[in-house]
């Protein structure tokens, strides 16, 4: 007879994901677009892991089996291959959304977990991870450059105050390297007439750390960051930053042992906020943008966003039902896809169009996982080929609204391609 | 990236060699990466659950034809057993590989270029349907998807059973869409079949001079690289109407909708012999691109979906209907498709509407949307259940064959589930899924028992050795049973059911299987062990699970059939 289930609980214990590694079935939906979706040859594929690498280690379903014999003890953590498999991956979740429609299997959550027991047992993160992390220990953000000049970004037109409803987490890259983004997301909420405040020691939000598989110190930050946000007293959380607003929302929830509902206060990314305004008049974009624009889907905002529910149970020993039911699965179709296009779409003189992959399909920019870090020029070529999609649409400008993607894509453009983060392109048309 | 055991199953020199040709990026023999490699494919939840999935000792991904002939010829060199690798394409992987055999990986390879003039597609190994599809929609021609959904290398099914619910005036069987041929022999030689034997430049008929040898190739039984390596076909295209499939949704309703002239009916009928009948009129009438009798359990597949899990959704959807429920509406889901025109299609749907009509069916409401057809035949919707695939035989066969056997299957199920409600997902006296193809002239039918996996996996801990026999017994004794008493033809032969044994009760074309491997392959590198794999796993590992009467049944078909076109040795 059959014993016992095992239990599992979501989370970042590679052992609770045995079954996703055993019941891969290998036909790699994770691979592409969803198919329904698909054009031809040209941008059909959704893993930029796998199509960078091409063997099968590097897809998910690669990894499923990956995994699985690490967990039966018949692959060493120490293979000399594994972390550049493990590594080498913008973790953009296209493959869990790709899965979630035909296994409904938790893709995401293995991965991270397998970069956690790879920490964990010593061979991970990277060693140009391990330098950035440095800075964020050492400094509280990325770039090791001093917090005093944290705030240098704040224009004198749009200032913060002591006390508001809104507080902005700006995070480390708008704070530091593209510091327009940050101005132009206070000018954003001033020019609607709201208030906002900021925290003169924000911290940076631990994204990079968690990402890289570093649990631990990624839960050091996510506790002195919520303590942090809580003591202001906000009642929203705004994000221009992509990664700061999934971490915030999903990862500390996933980290800490509790669901989004409880975080205190409601995160929201700069686009959720503004589309309401400009639906109801209270943002107006009075000057033209003319030009034709595609709309990138950060993976953060999209696909990953979606709430985090804590779940503990089993799955039964009938049929595999899991037991207590799960009521919600994040499967990347209420990630933030709309609020943007939306705003596009309101602002004069902007001809925006679609991707070959969008929404749920978009193609990652190859910045995150600490690609960008560890393996640049795998970072470059699969922006490179994204803005080469956005050519093949007519686009005269890639339009982002996560920092990272934006910084990655200027670093991939050769051709003329304009590239834009959706603040500047919102404060443009507002007038500031 | 080579590992430290990369040289223990091959030469290191044989390894250089094979690295410089296609490049060190391309090539591979580290540990974790060759794991990946193992257990892909067909039935995987049969040997790899049972252990009997090796990895292989290196990877290569060649690019061109040159590359790949370099790399067979350098495996006959030195000896090495190789065996294609391509994206999923119903083939097996890794059951029984030797530990010295490579990779070759031909996912690099996939070029397509669409001659929609001539309706005809030349493309490699690394393209998949879903690419095809999308390509050739826009020129306002078609193909198929076959079940093994829109990521399956279209070059690889078309040397197997790549088969689609959609058939209307295009054949099934993708393999009769074959044209010019590019083959790489076992031993590195490449021939150019078809008329493509004239000149480079000449894909467009299957046969050339001389005798047309493509069918070495080709069968129902898989050859899964054990006659070499296909690098490139012209793939016959088919006309399709001119409105636009527009994809829309996310997630599990990503979806394409439907244009007027491409619509579904979803019919209830009372009871079976009615939807028979229907389907009968609906041949006569020639009308029906796709005509799809729907098991009931696929219904709460369907419905399961939203924001829950959806095995929690499928469960409790699928534990509430009763066999009453079931028995009183047996479904059929009709696609017409007005090719020619509107009116085309108005005219198939008044003729529809009277074969509903005159059968006391009711037609339900359809969303204009597909989600499985054109794109995707997302099949993999059925595993969500169970988490593994569940085939016991799939048939291509005349009508009565199929319904013959179809009976058969539906009695032994019930019978079997009134012991063990527990062994399989419960069908509730269901039928097993059908179609009707080309106007009526064949039906499809997959036997199909879908056991829950961890209770068939030895690794698990929900393991249950019980459970775990029973399925192997039902899949290999059902599924000859039912071939010997009902002739039914099965496309899974190779795959599913042993060749070998299957032969012994036809003509014992397995021997002709040997005597074209050895002509073709002396040195037996090329895929060893193919196609008799399942042969092999039921003689080495489990040697007991065909019973009695199924070698009874054997015997007495055999000695019946003796001589049989002449192929029986003495």
């Amino acid at each position: 007879m059959a014993g016992e289930p095992r239990k599992i609980s979501l989370g970042l214990n590679l052992d609770d994901y045995y079954f996703e590694a055993r019941h891969c079935d290998g036909q790699t939906p994770c691979r592409w677009i969803e198919y329904n979706y698909i054009q031809g040859v040209d941008f059909s594929w959704g893993c930029p892991a796998w199509r960078n690498q091409g063997f099968d280690a590097y897809g998910a379903a690669g990894k499923c089996n990956v995994v699985y014999y690490l967990l039966m003890g018949k692959l060493d953590y120490a293979d000399e291959g594994l972390r550049d498999i493990v590594y080498r991956d913008p973790l953009c979740g296209r493959c869990d959304a790709a899965c979630k429609r035909c296994l409904d299997l938790e893709i995401e959550l293995m991965l991270e977990s397998l970069r956690a027991r790879m920490v964990e047992k010593g061979y991970g993160p990277m060693p140009a991870h391990v330098e950035v992390t440095g800075n964020i220990e050492k400094t509280g953000n990325r770039y090791g450059r001093s917090q005093a000049k944290r705030l240098d970004w704040v224009p004198s037109d749009a200032s913060p105050v002591a006390r508001a409803d809104i507080l902005y987490f700006a995070g480390c890259r708008a704070s530091f390297v593209d510091t327009g983004i940050a101005k132009a997301t206070a000018r954003i909420i001033a020019a609607a007439g709201e208030k906002y405040m900021v925290m003169k020691d924000e911290q940076c939000c631990g994204h990079f750390v968690f990402i890289t598989g570093q649990v631990e110190k990624a839960k050091k930050l996510a506790k002195a960051n919520l303590d942090a946000i809580r003591k202001t007293g906000a009642k929203k959380v705004v994000f221009s930053c992509a990664e700061g607003y999934k971490t915030v929302k999903v990862d500390y929830p996933k980290l800490l042992g509790f669901s989004t509902e409880d975080l205190g206060f409601e995160p929201v990314h700069i686009t959720e906020l503004a589309a309401p305004w400009v639906k109801e008049g209270r943002l107006k974009f009075s000057k033209s943008f003319d030009m034709r624009l595609v709309y990138h889907d950060p993976c953060n905002l999209g696909r990953k966003s979606e709430k985090w529910v804590k779940w503990e149970g089993i799955r039964d020993n009938k049929f595999g039902a899991f037991v207590p039911p799960r009521e919600f699965v994040r499967r990347g179709v209420h990630g933030v896809y709309e609020p943007p296009r939306d705003i596009l779409k309101a602002i004069p003189g902007v001809q925006l169009v679609e991707m070959v992959r969008h929404h749920d399909n978009g193609y990652c920019c190859g910045a995150d996982g600490g690609v960008k870090e560890a393996f640049p020029d795998v970072a470059v070529s699969t922006a490179a080929e994204r803005l080469a999609e956005a050519a093949h649409v007519g686009a005269e400008a890639v339009v982002t609204a996560c920092p990272y993607c934006r910084g990655n894509f200027i670093d991939a453009s050769k051709d003329g391609m304009k590239v834009f983060d959706i603040t500047e392109v919102m404060a443009r048309a507002i007038g500031k | 990236m080579n590992g430290p055991n990369v040289f223990d199953h091959i030469p290191e020199q044989a390894y250089r060699e094979l690295e410089a040709i296609v490049g060190p990026e391309h090539a591979t023999a580290n540990k974790a990466a060759r794991l990946a490699y193992v257990g892909r494919g067909f039935d995987r939840q049969v040997y790899w659950f049972h252990g009997d999935c090796r990895m292989p000792a290196a990877i290569f991904m060649p690019k061109t034809v040159d590359e790949v002939v370099r790399l067979v010829k350098t495996c006959n060199r030195w000896k090495i057993p190789f065996i294609p690798q391509s994206t999923y394409g119903m083939a097996f992987s890794s059951p029984y590989a030797r530990d010295d055999v490579v990779y070759i990986d031909m996912k690099r390879m996939d070029k397509m270029i669409v001659d929609d003039m001539n309706m005809y597609v030349i493309l490699e190994p690394g393209v998949v349907y879903a690419q095809l599809q999308g390509e050739i929609l826009k020129r306002d021609l078609c193909s198929l998807v076959p079940g093994g959904g829109g990521q399956v290398s279209v070059l690889v099914n078309a040397f197997l059973c790549g088969m689609s619910i959609y058939n209307y005036r295009i054949t099934i069987l993708s393999g009769r869409r074959l044209n010019g041929v590019e083959w790489v022999t076992p031993e590195g030689d490449v021939y150019r079949l078809g008329s493509l034997a004239s000149g480079d430049d000449n894909w467009f008929w299957q046969d050339g001079p001389g005798p047309n040898v493509t069918g070495f190739l080709k069968g129902l039984s898989s050859w899964a690289g054990s006659m070499g390596i296909v690098t490139r076909i012209s793939y016959k295209l088919y006309p399709f109407q001119t409105e636009k499939l527009e994809p829309t949704g996310m997630g599990a309703d990503a979806c394409v909708k439907l244009p007027p002239r491409v619509q579904f009916y979803t019919v209830s009928f009372p009871d079976e012999p009615t939807v028979r009948k229907a389907i009968r009129e609906m041949a006569r009438a020639r009308i029906g691109a796709c005509v799809n009798r729907v098991p009931a359990y696929w219904r709460d597949v369907a419905r399961a979906r939203g924001d829950r899990a959806y095995v929690n959704t499928f469960w409790d959807g699928w534990n509430k209907t009763t066999e009453e429920e079931v028995a009183r509406s047996r479904m059929l889901r009709v696609l017409l498709v007005g090719y020619a025109s509107l009116k085309q299609l108005q005219y198939e749907e008044r003729v529809l509407m009277d074969i509903i009509e005159e059968n006391k069916g009711t037609l339900l409401r359809s969303r204009q949307v597909d989600e499985t057809v054109f794109f995707a035949a997302n099949s993999q919707g059925m595993w969500k259940a169970t988490q593994v695939f569940g085939e016991c035989n799939g048939i291509m066969e005349s009508p009565r064959c199929i319904e013959k056997c179809d009976d058969l299957y539906r009695e032994r199920m019930y019978k079997y589930q009134q012991e063990y409600p527990d062994d399989f997902l419960h069908q509730k006296n269901e039928y097993p899924w059908y179609l009707s193809v080309e106007f009526g002239r064949i039906y499809y039918s997959e036997l199909q028992a879908w056991p829950y996996g961890p209770k068939i996996d030895p690794t698990a801990p929900e393991y249950d050795a019980g459970n775990a026999k029973r399925y192997l017994e039902w899949r290999y004794n059902t599924g000859l049973q039912l071939s010997m008493e009902t002739g039914a033809l099965s496309f899974f032969d190779g795959q599913v059911q042993p060749v070998g044994e299957i032969a012994k009760v036809t003509h014992d074309y397995s021997i002709w299987l040997e005597r074209f491997k050895k002509e073709f392959d002396p040195n037996g590198l090329a895929a060893p062990g193919h196609p008799f794999l399942v042969d092999k796993f039921l003689n080495e590992s489990h040697p007991d699970v065909i019973n009695e009467k199924t070698r009874k049944m054997q015997k007495e078909v055999a000695a019946a059939r003796k001589g049989w076109l002449g192929n029986r040795q003495a």
